[in-house]
């Protein structure tokens, strides 16, 4: 009852709130690619990466938005050119993952005017998104959806059987590459809300269980959608209830109801 | 007829070892050409370098035209969430990103698979799965067909409706070019104008009917064990 009136009330809560839901929205759209390529491992992977982007942005006096950003396109496209016939995407990027941590802790501990809450971007505080991300994780969501509408049937065909599509030529490289690009876009407006550590929830998750439920694209992508919407307003107005933290909340809601739809996988 | 396949003293190694040497053949336009052999004669190998697969070779290879292919091994994830009808679309779509449904029904009809195209590709056996790659094939409307054991896995109904499919198309499309490996040395002998026996090398090529037993037994060790107990001895009997 509260919760209602506080989010009228409050702009800061509004804003998070609204910029939340976004954000597990967008997660949930590339949820399914993630799971289907067997990428688990990119949303850690990306979310370590951008570590190495804030401590440059810290480092330099840069905004440390568009150095992550940056440095999660880096990212992907490193993935993209390492990963081949025998070396998979997920070697790629544990590889990458490290590399770009290591990056990131030295550029951290070079003693300079570095005064910045590592934890907090480790964690991610959701009470901290503000319009400007609101605005960029909206215009992210529109690019996607556009790709998503336009290629659809290149998507569905690359994701069903890569190797025949390449036969077809199909365009899959360029597909494969904006697959990458799209998660790293997502990842980077992710660790704001949920912090690096908790990224892969939000990311794998919604797909496993569009998976077990789904009959099509459309009904993957809808499934997915409606899972991460549900899960983030349930722990969202958990975490306002009981004084949480938002990000951990999420997490704890999103896993609880995972359990039981394993039973269908 | 024209050539529409044309393979020169084609030669592939890996580490040093040959898995295909001296390989010279022609196809062509409208030819139904079986190829047959022993596993690990290099089967698969020949098909993976016509369709481009396998781009390391030495020699001269030139395939003429669109090309159909239904791999031996299917590369397909078949847990992703997508119709049957939708999958057999995927040449299809190849050809000018536009789907024409009706196309895509009749050949389900054709493989026996009307009655399954709405349903999911998980939910196909792996027989019909078979099938379901055979319309994709089919459905890129191809001038070369190449079929890597298309009949692997299908039950002898089907099989012979895999034949009687692939005679109905010949005849319907008679510049249509078919090269198909397969294990099913009766069938081979059936349906396919020319045969040849690949181990390592080319070891016969010819018409269907001048092919002899002594050339089988080169490529085939256990040739007279297999010809004891079978049911298609008729067929080389009469020679
Ligand atoms: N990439 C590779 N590296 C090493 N050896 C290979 C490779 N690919 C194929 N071979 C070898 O080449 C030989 C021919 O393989 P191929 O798959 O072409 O046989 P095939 O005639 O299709 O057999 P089957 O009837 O079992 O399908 C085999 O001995 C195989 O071990
Ligand atoms: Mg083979």
């Amino acid at each position: 009852m509260g919760f209602v009136q506080d989010l009228a009330r409050f702009e800061f809560l509004r804003i998070s709130f609204v910029g939340g839901i976004l954000v597990a929205v967008l997660a949930a759209i590339v949820s399914p690619f993630v799971v289907f390529r067997r990428m688990e491992f990119i949303g850690d992977g990306t979310a370590h990466a951008t570590f190495a982007g804030l401590a440059l942005a810290f480092l330099l006096g840069f905004d440390h938005r568009v150095v992550s950003l940056l440095t999660a396109i880096a990212f992907a496209l490193s993935v993209s050119a390492l990963s081949r016939r025998r070396v998979s995407e997920n070697s790629a990027i544990g590889i990458l993952l490290s590399f770009f941590m290591a990056l990131g802790m030295i550029l951290f501990s070079l003693p300079k005017r570095y005064k910045a809450n590592v934890i907090g971007f480790l964690f991610g505080d959701i009470l901290l998104v503000n319009k400007t991300d609101v605005w960029m994780t909206l215009f992210v969501l529109t690019f996607v959806l556009v790709f998503l509408i336009a290629f659809r049937w290149e998507i569905k065909y690359f994701l069903v059987d890569e190797e025949m599509a390449k036969f077809f030529k199909l365009k899959t490289g360029f597909v494969k590459v904006f697959i990458l690009l799209f998660i790293s876009l997502v990842v980077v407006t992710i660790v704001k809300v949920v912090g690096i550590v908790l990224t892969s929830a939000m990311l794998i998750i919604p797909g496993m269980v569009a998976k077990a439920f789904a009959r099509g694209f459309s009904s993957l992508l809808l499934v997915s959608v409606v899972y991460n919407f549900v899960t983030f307003v349930l722990g969202f107005y958990l975490a306002y209830r009981f004084d949480l933290p938002p990000g951990p909340c999420i997490v704890m809601v999103s896993f609880s109801l995972f359990l039981p739809v394993l039973k269908f996988l | 007829m024209s050539v529409i396949v044309e393979v020169r003293n084609l030669r592939f190694s890996v580490g040093g070892v040959d898995i295909l040497k001296d390989v010279s053949f022609d196809v062509e336009e409208g030819e139904f050409v079986g190829i047959i052999g022993p596993n690990g004669a290099g089967k698969s190998t020949l098909v993976k370098i016509l369709v481009g697969e396998i781009k390391k070779y030495t020699g001269h290879v030139r395939v003429l035209g669109r090309v159909g292919y239904l791999p031996q091994v299917q590369t397909s994830r078949r847990d992703f969430p997508m119709k049957v009808r939708e999958f057999a679309a995927m040449g299809a779509y190849a050809k000018g990103r536009k789907i024409s449904w009706d196309k895509v029904k009749e050949t389900l009809e054709k493989v026996g698979l009307s009655n399954k195209s709405e349903h999911l590709i998980r939910e196909l056996s792996p027989g019909e799965f078979q099938r379901l790659s055979l319309a994709r094939a089919i459905l890129a409307e191809p001038d070369v067909l190449i079929l890597d054991e298309p009949e692997a896995g299908v039950d002898e109904m089907g099989r012979a409706r895999f034949f009687e499919l692939l005679d109905d198309l010949k005849k319907r499309i008679p510049h249509l070019t078919v090269l198909m490996v397969s294990h099913d040395i009766g069938m081979v002998f059936q349906s396919c104008t020319t045969v040849m026996c690949l181990n390592r090398t080319l070891h016969c090529h010819g018409p269907t009917s001048e092919i002899k037993i002594e050339d089988l037994k080169k490529i085939f060790v256990d040739f007279d064990l297999w010809i004891k107990g079978n049911r298609h001895y008729e067929i080389f009997h009469r020679k």
